[in-house]
Protein backbone atom coordinates (compact mmCIF):
# COMPACT_ATOMS: atom_id res chain seq x y z
CA UNK A 1 0.00 0.00 0.00
CA UNK A 2 2.84 2.32 0.85
CA UNK A 3 4.47 1.62 -2.50
CA UNK A 4 1.24 2.22 -4.35
CA UNK A 5 0.62 5.44 -2.44
CA UNK A 6 4.14 6.65 -3.23
CA UNK A 7 3.80 5.85 -6.91
CA UNK A 8 0.43 7.58 -7.00
CA UNK A 9 1.92 10.70 -5.43
CA UNK A 10 4.76 10.75 -7.94
CA UNK A 11 2.39 10.37 -10.86
CA UNK A 12 0.14 13.07 -9.44
CA UNK A 13 3.09 15.42 -9.05
CA UNK A 14 4.14 14.88 -12.66
CA UNK A 15 0.56 15.33 -13.75
CA UNK A 16 0.06 18.59 -11.85
CA UNK A 17 3.37 20.02 -12.98
CA UNK A 18 2.59 19.19 -16.58
CA UNK A 19 -0.76 20.88 -16.14
CA UNK A 20 0.85 24.02 -14.73
CA UNK A 21 3.38 24.04 -17.55
CA UNK A 22 0.62 23.81 -20.12
CA UNK A 23 -1.30 26.58 -18.42
CA UNK A 24 1.74 28.87 -18.36
CA UNK A 25 2.46 28.08 -22.00
CA UNK A 26 -1.11 28.75 -23.00
CA UNK A 27 -1.15 32.06 -21.15
CA UNK A 28 2.20 33.16 -22.55
CA UNK A 29 1.43 32.26 -26.14
CA UNK A 30 -2.22 33.10 -26.13
CA UNK A 31 -3.69 36.24 -27.51
CA UNK A 32 -3.10 37.76 -24.13
CA UNK A 33 0.51 38.52 -24.94
CA UNK A 34 0.80 38.25 -28.66
CA UNK A 35 -2.05 39.99 -30.34
CA UNK A 36 -3.46 42.41 -27.89
CA UNK A 37 -2.24 45.92 -27.49
CA UNK A 38 -3.39 46.06 -23.93
CA UNK A 39 -3.48 42.77 -22.13
CA UNK A 40 -4.99 42.87 -18.72
CA UNK A 41 -4.67 40.40 -15.92
CA UNK A 42 -8.30 39.58 -16.53
CA UNK A 43 -7.45 38.52 -20.08
CA UNK A 44 -4.58 36.38 -18.81
CA UNK A 45 -6.79 34.94 -16.13
CA UNK A 46 -9.38 33.98 -18.72
CA UNK A 47 -6.69 32.43 -20.91
CA UNK A 48 -5.37 30.41 -17.99
CA UNK A 49 -8.84 29.32 -17.01
CA UNK A 50 -9.58 28.23 -20.55
CA UNK A 51 -6.29 26.38 -20.76
CA UNK A 52 -6.74 24.42 -17.57
CA UNK A 53 -10.38 23.73 -18.21
CA UNK A 54 -9.61 22.48 -21.68
CA UNK A 55 -6.73 20.31 -20.55
CA UNK A 56 -7.77 18.64 -17.33
CA UNK A 57 -10.63 20.63 -15.94
CA UNK A 58 -12.67 17.51 -15.54
CA UNK A 59 -10.06 15.75 -13.47
CA UNK A 60 -8.68 18.39 -11.15
CA UNK A 61 -10.50 20.50 -8.64
CA UNK A 62 -8.91 23.95 -8.75
CA UNK A 63 -9.61 27.57 -8.08
CA UNK A 64 -7.95 30.56 -9.69
CA UNK A 65 -6.68 33.14 -7.24
CA UNK A 66 -8.04 36.62 -7.36
CA UNK A 67 -5.96 39.47 -5.99
CA UNK A 68 -3.26 37.18 -4.72
CA UNK A 69 -5.23 34.59 -2.83
CA UNK A 70 -8.07 32.18 -3.23
CA UNK A 71 -11.40 32.86 -1.67
CA UNK A 72 -12.04 30.85 1.49
CA UNK A 73 -14.75 28.24 1.02
CA UNK A 74 -18.17 29.18 2.20
CA UNK A 75 -19.78 27.31 5.00
CA UNK A 76 -20.74 23.83 3.96
CA UNK A 77 -18.64 23.98 0.81
CA UNK A 78 -15.51 22.00 0.21
CA UNK A 79 -12.44 24.00 -0.69
CA UNK A 80 -10.70 23.37 -3.99
CA UNK A 81 -7.76 20.98 -4.04
CA UNK A 82 -5.47 23.53 -5.65
CA UNK A 83 -5.30 27.29 -5.67
CA UNK A 84 -3.59 28.62 -8.81
CA UNK A 85 -1.83 31.96 -9.05
CA UNK A 86 -0.49 33.62 -12.18
CA UNK A 87 2.65 35.72 -12.06
CA UNK A 88 3.78 37.79 -15.04
CA UNK A 89 7.14 39.50 -15.07
CA UNK A 90 8.55 41.56 -17.91
CA UNK A 91 12.25 42.15 -18.54
CA UNK A 92 14.01 44.26 -21.14
CA UNK A 93 16.59 41.64 -22.10
CA UNK A 94 17.57 38.07 -21.19
CA UNK A 95 20.47 39.49 -19.20
CA UNK A 96 18.03 41.48 -17.09
CA UNK A 97 15.97 38.33 -16.73
CA UNK A 98 19.00 36.47 -15.45
CA UNK A 99 19.89 39.26 -13.05
CA UNK A 100 16.31 39.72 -11.90
CA UNK A 101 16.13 43.33 -13.02
CA UNK A 102 12.59 43.90 -14.12
CA UNK A 103 11.47 46.26 -16.84
CA UNK A 104 12.23 49.84 -16.04
CA UNK A 105 8.81 50.83 -17.27
CA UNK A 106 6.18 51.23 -14.65
CA UNK A 107 3.87 48.34 -13.94
CA UNK A 108 3.90 45.27 -16.13
CA UNK A 109 4.09 47.00 -19.45
CA UNK A 110 6.15 45.40 -22.19
CA UNK A 111 7.56 46.65 -25.48
CA UNK A 112 8.31 44.56 -28.49
CA UNK A 113 11.33 42.38 -27.84
CA UNK A 114 10.88 42.36 -24.09
CA UNK A 115 11.08 39.03 -22.34
CA UNK A 116 7.95 37.89 -20.56
CA UNK A 117 8.05 35.22 -17.88
CA UNK A 118 4.71 33.66 -17.05
CA UNK A 119 4.60 31.46 -13.97
CA UNK A 120 1.58 29.54 -12.75
CA UNK A 121 1.97 28.51 -9.13
CA UNK A 122 -0.21 25.93 -7.40
CA UNK A 123 -0.76 25.86 -3.67
CA UNK A 124 -2.50 22.95 -2.09
CA UNK A 125 -4.63 22.78 1.02
CA UNK A 126 -3.10 19.45 2.00
CA UNK A 127 -0.01 19.60 4.20
CA UNK A 128 1.39 16.47 2.58
CA UNK A 129 0.91 17.93 -0.88
CA UNK A 130 2.53 21.17 0.23
CA UNK A 131 5.61 19.33 1.42
CA UNK A 132 5.68 17.20 -1.67
CA UNK A 133 5.29 20.18 -4.00
CA UNK A 134 7.88 22.16 -2.10
CA UNK A 135 10.37 19.41 -2.80
CA UNK A 136 9.38 18.60 -6.37
CA UNK A 137 8.25 22.07 -7.38
CA UNK A 138 4.79 23.42 -7.80
CA UNK A 139 5.00 25.79 -10.69
CA UNK A 140 5.02 25.87 -14.44
CA UNK A 141 6.97 28.58 -16.21
CA UNK A 142 7.19 29.74 -19.79
CA UNK A 143 9.46 32.41 -21.22
CA UNK A 144 8.44 34.26 -24.34
CA UNK A 145 8.78 37.71 -25.80
CA UNK A 146 6.48 40.44 -26.95
CA UNK A 147 6.23 39.92 -30.65
CA UNK A 148 3.89 42.50 -32.05
CA UNK A 149 4.94 46.06 -32.39
CA UNK A 150 2.47 46.99 -29.75
CA UNK A 151 2.83 47.76 -26.16
CA UNK A 152 1.12 45.49 -23.69
CA UNK A 153 -0.12 46.53 -20.34
CA UNK A 154 -1.01 44.03 -17.67
CA UNK A 155 -2.74 45.79 -14.87
CA UNK B 1 -18.90 -43.94 36.99
CA UNK B 2 -21.94 -41.81 37.51
CA UNK B 3 -23.34 -39.93 34.54
CA UNK B 4 -21.64 -42.08 31.93
CA UNK B 5 -23.55 -44.35 29.59
CA UNK B 6 -22.39 -47.88 29.30
CA UNK B 7 -22.30 -49.55 25.86
CA UNK B 8 -24.95 -52.18 25.41
CA UNK B 9 -23.51 -55.58 24.59
CA UNK B 10 -23.96 -56.58 20.94
CA UNK B 11 -25.11 -53.21 19.68
CA UNK B 12 -21.72 -52.26 18.31
CA UNK B 13 -22.12 -48.79 19.62
CA UNK B 14 -18.99 -47.23 20.81
CA UNK B 15 -18.23 -47.21 24.37
CA UNK B 16 -17.69 -44.25 26.47
CA UNK B 17 -15.13 -41.89 25.13
CA UNK B 18 -11.96 -42.17 26.99
CA UNK B 19 -9.93 -39.04 27.28
CA UNK B 20 -6.89 -39.40 25.10
CA UNK B 21 -3.73 -38.86 26.95
CA UNK B 22 -2.14 -35.58 26.01
CA UNK B 23 1.12 -36.20 24.25
CA UNK B 24 4.07 -34.77 26.01
CA UNK B 25 5.31 -31.45 24.74
CA UNK B 26 8.19 -32.11 22.45
CA UNK B 27 10.29 -29.89 20.28
CA UNK B 28 9.67 -29.79 16.58
CA UNK B 29 11.79 -32.26 14.63
CA UNK B 30 13.47 -29.41 12.82
CA UNK B 31 14.55 -28.07 16.15
CA UNK B 32 15.83 -31.34 17.34
CA UNK B 33 18.52 -31.47 14.71
CA UNK B 34 17.36 -34.82 13.37
CA UNK B 35 16.18 -35.25 9.84
CA UNK B 36 12.42 -35.85 9.88
CA UNK B 37 12.43 -38.61 7.31
CA UNK B 38 14.73 -41.28 8.58
CA UNK B 39 13.74 -43.71 5.80
CA UNK B 40 15.02 -41.27 3.21
CA UNK B 41 18.07 -40.53 5.18
CA UNK B 42 19.10 -43.65 6.87
CA UNK B 43 22.25 -42.05 8.00
CA UNK B 44 23.68 -42.54 11.35
CA UNK B 45 23.57 -39.44 13.40
CA UNK B 46 26.67 -37.89 14.76
CA UNK B 47 26.99 -35.71 17.78
CA UNK B 48 24.01 -33.53 18.61
CA UNK B 49 21.91 -35.35 16.05
CA UNK B 50 23.74 -34.02 12.98
CA UNK B 51 24.23 -36.50 10.17
CA UNK B 52 27.74 -37.43 9.30
CA UNK B 53 27.44 -36.85 5.58
CA UNK B 54 27.98 -33.27 4.42
CA UNK B 55 25.23 -33.41 1.75
CA UNK B 56 22.69 -34.31 4.33
CA UNK B 57 23.94 -31.53 6.51
CA UNK B 58 23.10 -29.01 3.83
CA UNK B 59 19.63 -30.48 3.45
CA UNK B 60 19.21 -30.44 7.16
CA UNK B 61 20.16 -26.79 7.42
CA UNK B 62 17.81 -25.90 4.57
CA UNK B 63 15.02 -27.89 6.17
CA UNK B 64 15.58 -26.16 9.48
CA UNK B 65 15.55 -22.79 7.78
CA UNK B 66 12.28 -23.53 6.01
CA UNK B 67 10.58 -24.87 9.09
CA UNK B 68 11.80 -22.25 11.49
CA UNK B 69 9.39 -19.38 11.96
CA UNK B 70 11.37 -17.49 14.51
CA UNK B 71 12.54 -14.09 13.25
CA UNK B 72 9.95 -14.00 10.48
CA UNK B 73 9.08 -10.39 11.25
CA UNK B 74 12.68 -9.33 10.88
CA UNK B 75 13.00 -11.16 7.59
CA UNK B 76 9.78 -9.67 6.25
CA UNK B 77 10.93 -6.21 7.30
CA UNK B 78 14.25 -6.70 5.55
CA UNK B 79 12.61 -7.89 2.33
CA UNK B 80 9.97 -5.16 2.57
CA UNK B 81 12.63 -2.50 3.06
CA UNK B 82 14.44 -3.65 -0.07
CA UNK B 83 11.20 -3.52 -2.05
CA UNK B 84 10.37 -0.05 -0.71
CA UNK B 85 13.80 1.37 -1.42
CA UNK B 86 13.83 -0.13 -4.92
CA UNK B 87 10.37 1.19 -5.71
CA UNK B 88 11.21 4.65 -4.39
CA UNK B 89 14.40 4.76 -6.42
CA UNK B 90 12.60 3.68 -9.57
CA UNK B 91 9.81 6.20 -9.00
CA UNK B 92 12.26 9.05 -8.45
CA UNK B 93 14.21 7.99 -11.53
CA UNK B 94 10.99 7.94 -13.55
CA UNK B 95 10.10 11.40 -12.25
CA UNK B 96 13.56 12.74 -13.11
CA UNK B 97 13.42 11.37 -16.63
CA UNK B 98 9.93 12.64 -17.37
CA UNK B 99 10.76 16.06 -15.95
CA UNK B 100 14.05 16.27 -17.84
CA UNK B 101 12.35 15.43 -21.12
CA UNK B 102 9.52 17.91 -20.61
CA UNK B 103 11.83 20.69 -19.43
CA UNK B 104 14.29 20.03 -22.25
CA UNK B 105 11.56 20.35 -24.84
CA UNK B 106 10.24 23.52 -23.25
CA UNK B 107 13.69 25.07 -23.08
CA UNK B 108 14.42 24.15 -26.70
CA UNK B 109 11.20 25.85 -27.80
CA UNK B 110 12.10 29.00 -25.89
CA UNK B 111 15.62 29.22 -27.31
CA UNK B 112 14.49 28.49 -30.86
CA UNK B 113 11.72 31.04 -30.60
CA UNK B 114 14.02 33.72 -29.26
CA UNK B 115 16.69 33.26 -31.94
CA UNK B 116 14.22 32.88 -34.78
CA UNK B 117 12.76 36.26 -33.93
CA UNK B 118 16.04 38.12 -33.78
CA UNK B 119 17.65 39.38 -36.96
CA UNK B 120 20.93 39.96 -35.18
CA UNK B 121 20.97 37.86 -32.01
CA UNK B 122 23.58 38.86 -29.50
CA UNK B 123 25.91 36.27 -28.08
CA UNK B 124 25.71 37.55 -24.52
CA UNK B 125 21.90 37.56 -24.59
CA UNK B 126 21.71 33.98 -25.79
CA UNK B 127 24.20 33.02 -23.10
CA UNK B 128 22.07 34.77 -20.47
CA UNK B 129 18.91 33.11 -21.77
CA UNK B 130 20.57 29.69 -21.67
CA UNK B 131 21.84 30.26 -18.15
CA UNK B 132 18.41 31.40 -17.00
CA UNK B 133 16.66 28.43 -18.59
CA UNK B 134 19.22 26.06 -17.13
CA UNK B 135 17.79 26.93 -13.72
CA UNK B 136 14.58 25.17 -14.68
CA UNK B 137 16.23 21.78 -14.64
CA UNK B 138 15.80 19.77 -11.47
CA UNK B 139 18.05 18.40 -10.21
CA UNK B 140 20.73 20.67 -11.60
CA UNK B 141 23.08 19.10 -14.09
CA UNK B 142 25.54 20.05 -16.78
CA UNK B 143 23.81 21.09 -19.98
CA UNK B 144 24.64 22.07 -23.52
CA UNK B 145 22.56 24.41 -25.67
CA UNK B 146 23.24 24.30 -29.39
CA UNK B 147 21.65 26.73 -31.82
CA UNK B 148 22.01 26.00 -35.52
CA UNK B 149 20.85 28.14 -38.42
CA UNK B 150 20.35 26.24 -41.66
CA UNK B 151 19.23 27.50 -45.03
CA UNK B 152 17.83 25.32 -47.75
CA UNK B 153 19.71 25.32 -51.02
CA UNK B 154 19.45 23.70 -54.41
CA UNK B 155 20.59 20.12 -54.51
CA UNK B 156 20.51 17.48 -51.86
CA UNK B 157 22.34 19.24 -49.09
CA UNK B 158 21.39 22.28 -47.14
CA UNK B 159 23.44 25.39 -47.14
CA UNK B 160 25.36 25.65 -43.92
CA UNK B 161 25.07 28.92 -42.07
CA UNK B 162 26.24 28.97 -38.46
CA UNK B 163 26.11 27.17 -35.16
CA UNK B 164 26.58 28.26 -31.60
CA UNK B 165 27.09 26.05 -28.59
CA UNK B 166 26.71 27.08 -24.97
CA UNK B 167 27.82 24.87 -22.11
CA UNK B 168 26.35 25.56 -18.68
CA UNK B 169 27.70 24.09 -15.45
CA UNK B 170 30.01 21.91 -17.47
CA UNK B 171 33.50 20.82 -16.62
CA UNK B 172 36.20 18.69 -18.14
CA UNK B 173 34.40 15.48 -17.23
CA UNK B 174 31.20 16.44 -19.03
CA UNK B 175 32.53 18.53 -21.89
CA UNK B 176 33.42 15.48 -23.95
CA UNK B 177 29.89 14.10 -23.95
CA UNK B 178 28.14 17.44 -24.29
CA UNK B 179 30.33 18.41 -27.23
CA UNK B 180 28.63 15.61 -29.14
CA UNK B 181 25.19 16.94 -28.28
CA UNK B 182 24.22 18.33 -31.66
CA UNK B 183 22.79 15.87 -34.15
CA UNK B 184 22.47 18.56 -36.80
CA UNK B 185 25.76 20.37 -36.63
CA UNK B 186 27.97 17.33 -36.31
CA UNK B 187 30.96 16.80 -34.11
CA UNK B 188 33.21 19.47 -35.57
CA UNK B 189 30.42 22.05 -35.93
CA UNK B 190 31.42 22.60 -39.55
CA UNK B 191 30.15 19.48 -41.24
CA UNK B 192 27.39 19.63 -43.80
CA UNK B 193 24.05 19.37 -42.04
CA UNK B 194 22.14 16.17 -42.67
CA UNK B 195 19.79 16.16 -45.61
CA UNK B 196 17.12 14.76 -43.33
CA UNK B 197 15.90 18.29 -42.69
CA UNK B 198 14.65 18.39 -46.30
CA UNK B 199 14.35 22.12 -46.45
CA UNK B 200 12.80 23.91 -49.37
CA UNK B 201 14.94 26.16 -51.50
CA UNK B 202 16.18 29.13 -49.48
CA UNK B 203 14.04 28.10 -46.53
CA UNK B 204 15.65 29.12 -43.25
CA UNK B 205 15.17 27.30 -39.97
CA UNK B 206 16.58 27.61 -36.51
CA UNK B 207 17.31 24.34 -34.72
CA UNK B 208 17.69 24.51 -30.94
CA UNK B 209 19.13 21.42 -29.31
CA UNK B 210 19.41 20.84 -25.59
CA UNK B 211 21.43 18.10 -23.92
CA UNK B 212 21.48 17.43 -20.19
CA UNK B 213 23.99 15.04 -18.67
CA UNK B 214 23.03 13.17 -15.50
CA UNK B 215 25.32 10.42 -14.43
CA UNK B 216 26.26 8.49 -17.52
CA UNK B 217 23.17 9.40 -19.49
CA UNK B 218 22.63 12.38 -21.76
CA UNK B 219 19.05 13.37 -22.51
CA UNK B 220 18.42 15.10 -25.82
CA UNK B 221 15.66 17.48 -26.89
CA UNK B 222 15.34 19.69 -29.93
CA UNK B 223 12.95 22.08 -31.61
CA UNK B 224 12.92 23.46 -35.13
CA UNK B 225 11.37 26.79 -36.04
CA UNK B 226 11.38 28.81 -39.26
CA UNK B 227 12.77 32.30 -38.98
CA UNK B 228 10.36 35.19 -38.96
CA UNK B 229 12.13 37.06 -41.73
CA UNK B 230 13.55 36.20 -45.14
CA UNK B 231 17.13 36.82 -44.12
CA UNK B 232 19.38 34.44 -42.26
CA UNK B 233 19.93 35.66 -38.70
CA UNK B 234 23.45 36.88 -38.27
CA UNK B 235 25.78 34.69 -36.28
CA UNK B 236 25.54 35.71 -32.63
CA UNK B 237 28.47 37.83 -31.66
CA UNK B 238 29.30 40.77 -29.47
CA UNK B 239 27.76 41.76 -26.19
CA UNK B 240 24.66 43.66 -25.25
Amino acid sequence: MLCLAGIFEIVQTIFVRDLLQRAAYRVAYSNALEDRAASTMEVMRTACLEAITAEVGNFLNFELAESGSCNPPEKGEKSADFCLKIEVKVYDTPTDMLNGTQDSNAGLGGDVGDMVVVTVVATSQSTLSQLQQRFFGNDGMTVTAVRRNERIEAT
Amino acid sequence: MAGRRQALPGTGSPGPREAKPTPPLTRHPSEEGSFPYPLLGGVAEGRNGFPRIAGWAVLLIAWRFLRNTRGAAALESAIGAVVLVTTSTLAFDLYTRVTATATGLNVAVTVAEYVSREAQPKKSEIDALATFLHGKFFPQAAAAFVVVAVQGATGQNQQWTWTKQILVDSDASTDTDLDKCSKVAGANKKATPPAALKLEKREIVIVAEVCVKRGDEVSYSHHILPTRSDTVPAKPRGSA
